[in-house]
Formats: C-alpha cells, structure tokens, sequence
C-alpha cells in the first residue's frame, strides 16, 4: 500500500450493526481515513474510528491527527469517547466541524462524555486537542485543501471537498437528495396552473444544487442509505435513496461513485442486491462512472 | 442582494416586478426598500416592510409574486450575507428566511440575526426544503414564529404576511 489512500473503517448509517449476517459489509458507523504525504485524516468519528485509533497506536506512538466532522448525531460522533490517541499523550489532534464558533464544537462533542452517560469526561483527553469551525473558508493542511458545504439533513451538517494534485473527492455521508422534488410531485395538485411553471423551476434548480457540488467529482462517497421501497416510508429521515445518489452521480459526470451509509437494517446480501442494481443502472445509461460498494477494510489507493 | 424587479418593468406590463413597483411606490415619492420610513398603510400607519433572504431565485420568484397585490416593501436577498449585512442596518416588519443555503443555513443566520439588539424580537418565519423535526425545535428555539416546508403556494405566503404584518391588499 502506498502512502496515499482512503480506507474505509465504518460504513453503515444510523446505529452501529454488529450482527453475523453484516459482517462482509461491516457494522461500524462512519470514519474514513485518508492519509496523504504522512498527513493523517478522519472523517467522522463514528465507531469505525476506535479501530482505526488502535491501527493508529499500533504504528505510531504519538502524531498528528486531523478529525472532519460532519455534523453531531451520534453515529458520527460515538466513536471519539474509545479513540484512544485522544488519551494518550505525545498526540495532537485538530478536530473540525459544523458550530457557531469553536468553543460551541468543543460543547457539542464533550456532552456525550458526561455523566451520566459516560464515566470520563474530555478533560481526561491527554492529546492535545484543538477546536475548530471551517465555515466554508478552505483548509490547507500537507498537499490537501478541504471545503465544506451545506447538506441536506437534520441540523447544520456538513460535506466536504477535498482537492488534492487536481482531484476532488467528496465526502456526505448523510445527505437526503430530490427530497423537494418528490414532495412537489406529491403536491402538485393544490398549486394552481400560473404556478406549475415555478414548480417546475424549483425542481430543475434542486436537481442543479444536486449535480454542482458533485460536479466532475473523481471520488465521491455518498449516502446511498435506502432501497426506493423503504425510501418511500422514510421520505424526511434525512437519507437518500441510492438510485437517486446513482442517478444523480452519473449526471453530474462523477468518476467513482463509492455507496455509503448503509441502512443497518441491510444484511451483506441486501447491499450485494443494491450494488448489483446500481451496476444495472449504470449500465443501462451507459456512464463511464464506476459505482463501487463500500465495506470496512476497503483501501482505495490514489497514487494510481 | 437581489435587484428589485425595476429595471425588469419595461419588458412586460403585467410582470410580477411591475405589481411589486406599483406597491412600493405606494403614493408616495421615493419609496424604496432602503428608505423604510417613507411608506404607507399597514397595521402600524406604515407599508410593512418584508425582508426575504433565500439562495433560491424560484423562490424568491414564488414571493415576488405572492406580494403583487398586498402594499408592501419586499426586499429579497439571494446570497446570506448580504442578506443579513442589510438587517444590520434596517429593520424589518417580517423576515423570511431560507434554511437550506450555499454559504449558510437559516437557523445559523437566525441566530446571528437574534444577536443583534434590533433584531431580537423581529418576526422571522423559516421556509425551508428540509423537513425535520430538529430543525423546526431549534427554529421555535430563535423564535421563528412559523417553519414552513417548500413548496409553498402564494396564496399561504399572502396569508402568513397579512397575519404577521396586518398588510392590506393593494385593491382593497
């Protein structure tokens, strides 16, 4: 393995699915690492990142470490409580995320580690630990410049861009794409006539919003939580339904497609059915975008 | 901020801007989104003045239309900031804002705008795309006094705008 690459530590959406029948796919909840030029990242620290902690402490005995976070539902954030660089001294830690200011990050991440919910606070933490809030302003940290941007989702949550050597990989884990679109259909019938037209222009302009930040992307990893069977019973849940990722994916002429965010309800068979059906789909439309499944362990090198 | 439909009055006499600059003028000289004090009507002896601020132009559409035949200022905004640059300086009636946008989403610049002594009991009502419970608390939370889901029909924005501002309509 080179010294450039993404892998996967946690796939599944939601809650953490630790069950036989999911364990080719895996149960951890979002973390994806990158590593690149020596530069370390996270993004997410759902519990894919305690094995990626324990990767960590097993080839290093201190170092820097930046954390991406998305937003603060726990399936993001249930990991950091049992990561343990973050209490083992000689490490240093810049977590980033979606607040007010970096004080409010430091609150959102430090509530899950009080009592009574769990028996050490952040205090604990003998990293040193730094806070702060991107707020769309690009990051450069080694060869990497990272961008955030706004998804569609419960609360404030954030995407990110990273640009690396003319790349573009995005990351949004949890973001519920054509949701408009879908209640505009549902509504049609009690607009009137003169507004069908606006309607029709707000669809196309979400569509748009859809395809730009995707645009010409050479990775992009996104929510592909449901089937469009439960989609329908799960419209508002903030998730997408993965033929409309795949769909939206293709037409905004994205490279790879990498499926993420698994609804845990989905055994390894079940995301075996999705991804075959999203073959389909692309084969059917005939896009050069390669749509790929995601599972813990997997390594996407990027020197190639 | 998003130009005022007047320059666009020419190209058709019956276009949703040409009903907006009619209600602005309001029978009085030099009326205009910045000049708040020169207005007419309303509940309070003043035209209300409404303050849209959404990064999507068919939104922003769906209001100017919604406004053609009520006697109010509509001052929209397309990007956030500049949105909320101008309620620095000015007060507003209403405020509407979107949730979902590029550089910001509307709870965040709620907040900001709750933080600014002018603002702290301005009436704001959230249209969003996002239907989700958490947001619509932390709206309530910032004293958002409606958290309306697109599409929103014309007819619901009239009746939110009379209900909050005791707008008159331009006919009546």
């Amino acid at each position: 393995m080179s010294g450039n690459y993404l892998r996967f530590w946690g796939v599944r959406g939601s809650y953490p699915a630790p069950f036989a029948s999911h364990m080719k796919v895996g149960g951890n909840t979002p973390c994806v690492e990158l590593s690149l030029d020596g530069h370390v990242f996270a993004f997410d620290a759902g519990t894919g990142i305690i094995p990626f902690g324990h990767a960590l402490l097993r080839e290093r005995k201190s170092g820097h470490l930046n954390v991406f976070l998305t937003h603060y539902h726990w399936d993001h954030i249930a990991g950091l409580p049992f990561f343990v660089p973050a209490f083992t001294p000689g490490f240093d830690i810049d977590i980033y995320g979606p607040a007010d200011s970096p004080a409010e990050l430091e609150s959102h991440i430090a509530q899950q580690m009080k009592a009574p919910y769990f028996p050490v606070e952040t205090e604990t933490w003998l990293a040193k630990v730094r806070y702060h809030t991107p707020h769309h302003e690009p990051v450069q940290i080694g060869p990497a410049s990272i961008s955030s941007f706004v998804l569609h989702h419960p609360g404030l949550t954030f995407g990110y861009r990273i640009e690396v050597a003319g790349k573009v990989i995005l990351y949004c884990p949890d973001n519920e794409i054509l949701f408009v679109n879908q209640r505009i259909d549902a509504m049609r019938g009690e607009f009137d006539e003169d507004e069908h037209a606006l309607l029709e222009a707000m669809k196309e302009e979400q569509r748009g919003r859809v395809t730009e930040f995707m645009r010409d992307a050479d990775i992009l990893i996104h929510d592909a939580q449901y089937t469009p069977e439960d989609y329908q019973r799960k419209r508002g849940w903030g998730h997408s339904c993965y033929i409309d990722t795949v769909n939206s994916a293709i037409d905004a002429n994205v490279k790879h497609l990498f499926l993420f965010s698994y609804d845990p309800n989905y055994d390894d068979e079940q995301v075996d059915e999705m991804h075959e059906r999203a073959r389909e789909l692309q084969q059917q439309r005939q896009a050069a975008m390669l749509c790929h499944k995601t599972r813990e362990g997997y390594i996407i090198e990027l020197d190639d | 901020m998003q130009s005022k439909p007047m320059n666009s009055l020419n190209n058709s006499v019956n276009s949703p801007g040409e009903n907006c600059y009619i209600a602005f003028r309001g029978g009085v000289s030099a009326l205009s989104p910045t000049n708040p004090d020169a207005s007419v009507s309303g509940m309070t002896g003043k035209q209300p003045i409404i303050v849209v601020i959404d990064d999507s132009r068919a939104s922003l559409t769906m209001y100017e239309r919604s406004v053609e035949t009520l006697a109010v200022t509509l001052t929209t905004f397309q990007s956030p900031r500049e949105g909320y640059d101008h309620l620095r300086g000015q007060g507003a009636d209403l405020v509407f804002l979107g949730n979902l946008m590029r550089e910001t989403d509307g709870l965040t610049l709620l907040r900001k705008l709750r933080d600014l002594d002018h603002h702290t009991t301005t009436p704001v009502v959230v249209m969003s795309t996002k239907d989700y419970d958490q947001d619509r608390a932390m709206a309530k939370k910032l004293g958002a006094l409606q958290y309306l889901i697109k599409p929103v029909r014309s007819q619901e924005i009239r009746e939110v705008i009379e209900k909050y501002t005791g707008a008159r309509r331009r006919d009546a």
